[in-house]
């Protein structure tokens, strides 16, 4: 019988090995995780199977087994803007991630060249993302104004007769509202742009020697050699996009089909005078879970590409 | 070795540093820690919505000078009376209710006492005391309207008013007599005028406004107005009197256009305060200091068409249930000095609002002041208050998402071309939904 001596755990002179090193460091993070994560999401999913609204604000009351999905029937199948809330916020989500990644990729991709003045464009670019959503909000309600705003006569360009508030048009509405967030990629093309100058400049040049000119080089070194930050910043992307509300508290007030599941969560917890908690947190578990079918979405798709290219 | 023992130091560090975040205070009090603990119960705090400065908002500091004469005529008592201007009073009264507490004292903005605070008796019940002290008069309103099942939970030291106001110079202009307000058929015809005159003017600001003429055309009818006075139910939803009401808005705001169409009156109100461009506004009473100089020869207040006025104690001072005997009488002392002859003066002359008390002389009141507003104001609250028909205002009654609801349905009609009769009936699925 052979006799296998495994290599012994490392132990320091303090007698301590290094997996409990590495627990004793983790344990203030995972402690916050769990106050503050864990056992919020715990709650709402426990809360989201009771009734809980005026009547029994501390003391919610599971429904029993019987009548378990008594708040998720009420939103999916009475509540009358869930639909077009989750219709609206898939659509942002999907818009965040298919529209604001490519503009933010190719202003990133610009910024990234070595041109005079390049330095001081990226300050000027950046300055309005620094602007709260909320205060854009309101800055876009003013340029929507029928009265005073600038896109009602761009409209009378085209259309002489036009005087209706764009925010009241349903279909025009959406797309006033998205357009009210989806340009402002200031954080999304500082991280795609700190990827991009991360790569090796020798790779640049031996590209440039093999006679790659400069988009080809984005298209065939740069794009694939960021495409792990393209990952996340989509994955925020559709997130933020999902989880749309200042635009809408701000712009329509629901108004014209412009319901998004945030605002839904708002109308039923603090807008309703009954304080149906139990009911929000019905929808803030769909949103959870939304929000964890959005990054194996993006996850899937990203992994698409390399499958290609081995084929 | 070195770098070891730097790190395990580290870990106790951040270790001790969770726990003494995470533990309790420390048990063992010293002095001053008992002096403050006891301060503290002998202190009753009240939560008000007057924080603004002086120079943007000259009647919060009115407000707040009424608050600290009571807090210095009260200050060698066993309690001591302590305002605190907080700009999100309701959050602060949804945050405690949430977690099973209410306020010392709170003026409840919004859409009035929670619900929930009251299913918790978490309020004082302040119908005993207004009995025992014959402040009938000096509440007002607020002891028919906040009568629930005998119980008063909140008195508000000024009543909301609502008619209307309109600019006489573009009535005339547009060839319009102030008898157009006497139905709603006649004020369509004058709107439409208005418009007509192209020149930038307009008939009136709808969105929320609109909701004031759903609601007064409710109160138009002795069942409507019962309606209105009872919580949403399925039988009103479906009722004639709900589709008149909303119809007839719905169309007057599409003629009116959605251009001039907001959820809230503030976002246009300059249009007619101060630039004149706007025939009539669906506001307070309290409009009348907001009204520029230069067009207040022009701006009148009027009922809305029928006689009918929107008046509601809306939400008001609550006072907890669960205070000392010391701090509820404080309290309560506070309330009736509130509703005083004295203090509702100031708040009709000062603050410019419908005081609550009814045995104030609002005309002789202004006639002694002299001043312009405070004359408009005696006459819109006189108005107000001598109509012939006085109803609540829905918000109060049907609730706030149900007042949004309707608000949203009515500036969506607004734009032209769409299907009244349609949105009609998919808005009584959303309110179908809301009240189940």
């Amino acid at each position: 019988m052979e006799i296998v001596n495994r290599p012994k755990k490392k132990k320091n002179k303090l007698g301590i090995r290094r997996t409990e090193f590495i627990i004793a460091f983790l344990a203030p993070t995972l402690f916050v995780f769990c106050v503050f994560y864990l056992y919020p999401i715990i709650t709402v999913f426990v809360t989201s199977f009771c009734k809980w609204d005026y009547t029994n604000i501390t003391s919610p009351e599971f429904f029993g087994w019987n009548d378990l999905w008594n708040n998720y029937d009420y939103i999916f199948n009475k509540y009358p803007f869930f639909w077009e809330a989750l219709k609206n916020s898939t659509k942002w989500a999907i818009v965040g991630a298919v529209v604001q990644i490519p503009i933010a990729t190719l202003i990133a991709l610009a910024l990234s060249r070595k041109v005079k003045g390049i330095k001081f464009v990226r300050i000027v670019y950046i300055i309005p993302n620094m602007i709260s959503t909320a205060a854009m909000g309101v800055i876009f309600l003013q340029l929507y104004n029928p009265s005073y705003g600038i896109i009602n006569p761009i409209i009378r360009l085209f259309n002489k007769n036009f005087s209706d508030s764009i925010l009241l048009l349903k279909g025009p509405a959406f797309v006033a509202m998205t357009c009210a967030y989806i340009f402002f990629t200031g954080t999304t093309t500082l991280m795609i742009l700190g990827n991009i100058m991360a790569v090796p400049e020798e790779i640049r040049e031996a590209a440039m020697l093999d006679g790659a000119s400069g988009l080809k080089q984005d298209l065939h070194i740069t794009i694939p050699m960021i495409k792990g930050t393209l990952k996340t910043v989509s994955v925020l992307a559709a997130t933020s996009g999902f989880l749309l509300y200042n635009e809408v508290y701000f712009l329509t007030k629901g108004a014209a089909g412009t319901y998004s599941i945030s605002y839904v969560i708002r109308e039923l917890a603090i807008t309703s005078p009954r304080t149906q908690f139990g009911r929000a947190n019905a929808v803030a578990m769909i949103q959870i879970l939304a929000g964890m079918v959005i990054i194996l979405v993006v996850s899937f798709v990203y992994s698409l590409s390399p499958k290609k290219e081995k084929h | 070795m070195k770098r070891k023992l730097v790190s395990v130091l580290l870990v106790a560090a951040m270790g001790v540093s969770v726990l003494a975040g995470c533990g309790g205070s420390n048990p063992v009090k010293t002095d001053e820690d008992k002096k403050a603990a006891v301060s503290d119960e002998n202190v009753l705090e009240f939560y008000h919505g007057y924080y603004q400065d002086k120079s943007e908002w000259a009647a919060a500091q009115v407000m707040r000078d009424i608050y600290d004469e009571f807090a210095k005529a009260h200050s060698d008592g066993t309690v001591t009376f302590k305002p605190i201007p907080v700009e999100n009073r309701d959050d602060i009264v949804s945050a405690k209710v949430a977690g099973g507490s209410f306020p010392d004292m709170v003026d409840v903005g919004g859409a009035g006492v929670p619900q929930s605070a009251i299913s918790q008796n978490l309020v004082y019940d302040l119908k005993p005391y207004i009995d025992e002290n014959k402040l009938q008069d000096a509440v007002g309103l607020n002891y028919t309207q906040h009568d629930m099942d005998g119980h008063i939970y909140a008195v508000h030291d000024q009543i909301e008013s609502r008619g209307l106001w309109y600019n006489s110079s573009i009535f005339e202009k547009a060839g319009v007599s102030v008898d157009a307000l006497k139905d709603w058929n006649s004020f369509g015809e004058a709107m439409t005028k208005i418009s007509a005159l192209n020149d930038g003017t307009y008939g009136y600001i709808g969105g929320q406004g609109s909701s004031y003429i759903v609601n007064s055309i409710m109160a138009s009818t002795e069942n409507g107005k019962k309606m209105l006075e009872s919580e949403l139910t399925e039988e009103i939803i479906n009722s004639d009197e709900f589709a008149n009401a909303f119809k007839t808005a719905a169309k007057l705001d599409q003629a009116n256009g959605s251009d001039h169409t907001t959820d809230d009156n503030g976002n246009l109100m300059a249009e007619f305060n101060t630039n004149g461009k706007v025939g009539v506004l669906f506001n307070g009473v309290w409009n009348a200091s907001g009204i520029d100089a230069s067009l207040v020869d022009s701006i009148e207040p009027s009922l809305f068409p029928g006689n009918i006025a929107i008046a509601s104690a809306g939400g008001g001072l609550a006072v907890s249930n669960k205070m000392s005997d010391e701090k509820t009488k404080l309290a309560l002392e506070f309330i009736k000095y509130m509703t005083s002859k004295e203090v509702q003066e100031k708040i009709f002359t000062e603050v410019q609002a419908n005081p609550c008390n009814t045995t104030v002389d609002l005309n002789a009141l202004a006639q002694k002041s002299g001043d312009a507003a405070t004359i408009k104001l005696a006459k819109a609250c006189s108005e107000v208050n001598s109509a012939d028909t006085v109803v609540i205002d829905m918000n109060y009654t049907w609730g706030p998402d149900v007042d949004k609801a309707i608000i949203n349905a009515l500036m969506e009609c607004a734009v032209s071309g769409t299907d009244v009769d349609t949105r009609f009936e998919s808005l009584k699925k959303e309110l179908l939904a809301l009240i189940g």
